[in-house]
């Protein structure tokens, strides 16, 4: 027993042990950047996406490196935190406007039409809305999204059926 | 033969690249520190240049009026604003004459603003050459994780170490914005 406990207490064993939890602890922080600043890839669920994201049992990848609204573009799929509702709900949608842009606000609101407005993406905000209108909350409820809130646009599906989503619109030549 | 490095140098490049990630985890999440540009808040609180440090964890939580927050403008998404907070959730608001010398145009306020729910509306303290709520309106709040407010005796810590002059009396004037 007292041998034991020398050598638990010993200093090569101490050292050792610092050592591993040393490395453990750089592992988590260089994950956590890659996770952060990079990639990651999350679970999709909600109607708001479909035909694009089913339903449940997607899981998409997430390309930190548009955070912000950094090179996003008309027509691409991002990921950010929903300005309503409270902190901390991520969701994905589709970019209809970028700061300058004219809009139209969806006139259709439950089985009613009401009128059309147009109106213009403020600088510094997106506007938003899934791809299956009928059963998406998106910009049409809560207006403009901050780029800010943006964290990064979806290029992927990981699975199932892995495949990478590609921006539908394309320039046209003449 | 390559060149030898210092043993500290060598050290030192062995481990920066391990302890890097740690380091922006703190400045992304616990603590940053952040040089301010421009004089919307001068001269009560900050000068412009002074270094200042933001608490980033559990920013948004128990907001009070009077507190200075940092966030990402939502005009444009790459800089953060230094400004402070006027209006919470449900306030009324009355709007101030927005300056010339931020840009914003001039002209206008005047007018009751109610705050929605889930946003702040924030002002810095030289109305002239401020770009803030008045400009862009109330700023979401549930961009929390752009919202940081830093405990003010760590600011004027950093203005008495880095700023120009003055620390000992902008604690006393963030003082009173505290107790008013």
């Amino acid at each position: 027993m007292a041998t034991l406990f020398r050598r638990l207490t010993s200093t090569p064993f101490l050292r050792a042990q610092l050592q591993t939890l040393t490395r453990v602890g750089q592992t988590f922080f260089f994950i956590h950047l890659f996770w952060e600043h990079f990639y990651c890839v999350g679970a999709a669920t909600g109607a708001s996406m479909l035909p694009t994201i089913n339903i449940a049992g997607d899981w998409i990848v997430i390309s930190k490196l548009y955070s912000r609204g950094r090179g996003v573009g008309v027509g691409d799929m991002v990921s950010y935190v929903r300005p309503v509702d409270g902190p901390g709900v991520h969701v994905s949608k589709r970019i209809i406007g970028m700061p300058g842009d004219w809009v139209v606000v969806d006139p259709e609101k439950g089985d009613e039409v009401i009128k059309v407005s147009v109106g213009r993406v403020p600088p510094g905000h997106c506007w938003t809305t899934g791809d299956n209108l009928p059963f998406s909350n998106d910009s049409r409820h809560y207006g403009p999204v901050p780029l800010a809130l943006v964290r990064g646009k979806v290029i992927a599906r990981f699975k199932p059926m892995p495949k990478f989503f590609e921006n539908g619109l394309k320039d046209v030549e003449n | 033969m390559p060149p030898k490095l210092h043993p500290t140098l060598l050290h030192l490049t062995k481990t920066l690249p391990l302890t890097l990630p740690a380091l922006i985890f703190l400045t992304n999440h616990v603590y940053s520190l952040h040089q301010i540009h421009g004089r919307s808040m001068s001269p009560t609180t900050l000068l412009s240049n002074d270094i200042i440090l933001a608490q980033r964890h559990h920013a948004t939580e128990n907001l009070r009026r009077g507190q200075v927050v940092l966030y990402r403008s939502p005009i444009d998404p790459e800089k953060v604003a230094v400004k402070r907070v006027v209006g919470l959730e449900g306030d009324a608001v009355v709007t101030r004459p927005v300056g010339g010398g931020g840009g914003g145009g001039g002209g206008g306020g005047g007018e009751v603003v109610k705050v929605d729910s889930g946003k702040v509306w924030v002002e810095g303290d030289e109305g002239f050459w401020s770009v803030d709520s008045n400009v862009y309106g109330a700023v979401g709040f549930f961009l929390s994780f752009l919202f940081f407010s830093f405990p003010c005796s760590c600011s004027c810590l950093f203005s008495v170490w880095w700023g120009k002059e003055g620390g000992r009396e902008r604690k006393r004037l963030i003082g009173g914005w505290m107790d008013g």
